[in-house]
C-alpha cells in the first residue's frame, strides 16, 4: 500500500528537496480499527517505513524513542492523531499524512 | 594579527565571524531556527573540524559538523546522539562539544541533557553513551538548574587518556581514571549555598558551573560555582576558594589560558540573588598566579547600564599570541579582545549561549 506524506518546508531538505513523499508500507494485519474496505497500516508503521528509508527525515519527526516529537503534528487525511489513537491511529491505503510544525517557541 | 575564525551559537542559529588583517567580518547566520548550545573546533586536524549542537524546537536536536571552515555543514543520517532504546530517554540536546586529548585524535566527547556523558570514536560524527556514569548510583538524586540537567563541562585529562572530568548542573564534579568504566563525585571544599548551613559541603549536588584546566599543570584546574571560585591542584580531590579579590563570587563561565600556567579568566556577577555585573559595568577579571590575585582585563567593554551577563559557554578564548578572549552576552553582543582591549563584533544577535575561536594558519 502507498501513503502520501506532505512535509513542510523546513523538513524538505532532508527528503531530497521534496514536499511530498511516498511512502510504500506493508499493511498491517493487526492494525486496530482496521477499515473493512482497503489495506491499512498505521502512524507508526508509516514512519517505521520512513526510518529505514530516510532516516534523516524521521528522526526530525520521531525521537530515538519513536515518540512523536512534542511539537510536531500529525494529521491522517485531515484529522489530528492526538484526537483518535496517537501513532497507532489507522493509516489507510492512498492516506495522506500532513506532517506540521505545531506553535512553539519565540 | 593573527586572522581568527569565531563561531558563536545563539538561541537561534549560529554565527561565524572572521577576523583577516585586523578586521572583523561576520556571515548570515547559520542553522537558523536552531537553539546552537555548543560548538566545538577540533585543531588536532591539519584543517580544524568545527561543530555545532543545534536544536529545534520543532525537529529536535543534532550535531553537525564542518571540514571546510563552516561554509558546508554535514550530519549524519542516523541520529549522532541517541540514548540506547533499552533506556526509555530521549535527548533533549547536547550542551557542551569536548575534543579529547591530542593522544586520541578521534576522540570526541559530549555532554547532553538530560545529564549524560557520550563518546565518538570517529571524530565526533557517531557518538555512544557513556554507561557506566548514566548508571551512577548518585544519578537519581542530581537535581536541575534554571537550564536543565545537563552535562556541561568535559575535561580529558591532558596527559592520562583514561582520565576524565565532568561537571553537571545540579550535581557538581565527577571524574574517572579507568576510563570511564567507573566514577566518583570529586567536590570536597565546594559550597552548596543553597542548602541549609550544616548541610552545604555535600558529597555532591553543588551546581557546579564550569570548570577549566590549567595550561602547564595537568593536575590543576580552575571552577566558577554557583557563588564562589574555587581552585583545585590535584585534579579534582579538593578544592580551595580563590575569590577573594573579585567583585562578586558568581558567574557562569570561566576560561584558562591554552599556554600560561596559572593564568585564568571570570566574567563576575554581583551574587545569586543579584544576577548582574557589579556597578552594572560589563568586565572579565582575570589572575595571572593561579586566582591569588584578581585585576580587571582591558577596556572597551561597556562602562555603563550593562543589564546582561555571560553565560556558561558564551566566553572562550583562542591560542594565540597574545591570546585573545571572545565573549557573549545574553543581550546579543559578541566582544573579542583581552589585555589590549574589546572590541564589538556583532550586535543585535539572539542570545548567545556557545562562543568558541582559534587562531587561523
Amino acid at each position: 500500500m502507498t501513503v502520501t506524506l506532505q512535509l513542510p518546508g523546513a523538513l524538505a531538505g532532508y527528503a531530497g528537496g521534496r514536499r511530498e513523499v511516498k511512502v510504500e508500507v506493508d499493511a498491517e494485519a493487526a492494525a486496530p480499527d482496521r477499515l473493512a474496505d482497503r489495506p491499512s497500516s498505521t502512524v507508526a508503521g508509516v514512519l517505521d517505513r520512513l526510518a529505514a528509508d530516510l532516516p534523516a527525515l524521521e528522526r526530525r519527526i520521531r525521537d530515538e524513542n519513536a515518540v512523536i516529537r512534542r511539537h510536531v503534528n500529525v494529521y491522517v487525511d485531515g484529522a489530528d492523531i492526538r484526537t483518535l489513537s496517537g501513532a497507532e491511529t489507522p493509516v489507510p491505503d492512498g492516506a495522506v499524512i500532513d506532517i506540521i510544525a505545531a506553535v512553539s517557541g519565540g | 594579527m593573527t586572522d581568527t575564525l569565531l563561531l558563536a551559537g545563539t538561541r537561534k542559529g549560529l554565527l561565524l565571524a572572521r577576523r583577516r588583517g585586523g578586521s572583523w567580518e561576520t556571515e548570515p547566520l547559520a542553522l537558523p531556527m536552531t537553539a546552537v548550545y555548543a560548538v566545538g573546533i577540533d585543531t588536532r586536524r591539519p584543517t580544524p573540524r568545527l561543530f555545532a549542537s543545534a536544536t529545534s524546537e520543532h525537529w529536535g536536536p543534532t550535531i553537525l559538523h564542518s571540514d571546510d571552515l563552516g561554509r558546508s555543514w554535514s550530519e549524519p543520517d542516523h541520529a549522532p546522539v541517541a540514548f540506547p532504546k533499552d533506556l526509555d530517554v530521549a535527548l533533549g540536546r547536547v550542551w557542551q562539544i569536548q575534543p579529547g586529548p591530542a593522544n586520541e585524535p578521534d576522540v570526541v566527547y559530549a555532554g547532553t541533557e538530560p545529564a549524560a556523558l557520550f563518546r565518538s570514536e570517529d571524530g565526533g560524527v557517531n557518538f555512544e553513551l557513556v554507561r557506566p556514569l548514566w548508571e551512577h548510583p548518585h544519578r537519581p538524586q542530581w537535581g536541575a538548574g534554571f537550564g536543565g540537567q545537563a552535562i556541561h563541562t568535559v575535561i580529558p585529562h591532558p596527559v592520562d587518556p583514561q582520565r576524565v572530568l565532568i561537571a553537571l548542573s545540579s550535581g557538581g564534579v565527577y571524574r574517572t581514571y579507568d576510563g570511564g568504566k567507573s566514577w566518583a563525585a570529586a567536590n570536597a571544599g565546594v559550597k552548596a549555598t543553597f542548602l541549609p548551613e550544616e548541610q552545604r559541603y555535600p558529597e555532591f549536588g553543588q551546581c557546579v558551573h564550569k570548570v577549566a584546566q590549567d595550561a602547564e599543570d595537568p593536575e590543576r584546574l580552575y571552577l566558577q560555582n554557583h557563588n564562589g571560585v574555587y581552585r583545585s591542584d590535584d585534579w579534582g580531590g579538593k578544592w580551595v576558594s580563590i575569590a577573594e579579590g573579585l567583585p562578586g563570587e558568581f558567574g557562569f563561565a570561566i576560561v584558562a589560558d591554552p599556554n600560561r600556567g596559572g593564568h585564568a579568566y571570570v566574567f563576575p556577577l554581583v551574587s545569586d540573588y543579584s544576577r548582574f555585573t557589579p556597578e552594572f559595568r560589563c568586565r572579565v577579571y582575570g589572575t595571572t598566579d593561579a586566582g591569588e590575585t584578581w585585576a580587571e582585563v582591558g577596556a572597551g567593554l561597556p562602562e555603563s547600564d550593562f543589564y546582561s551577563l555571560v553565560l556558561r559557554d558564551a566566553f572562550s578564548c583562542d591560542a594565540a599570541e597574545p591570546l585573545g578572549l571572545y565573549l557573549g552576552t545574553r543581550s546579543g553582543e559578541l566582544y573579542a579582545g583581552g589585555a589590549g582591549g574589546w572590541e564589538r563584533v556583532a550586535a543585535n544577535l539572539p542570545d548567545v549561549l556557545s562562543v568558541r575561536a582559534t587562531a587561523l594558519a
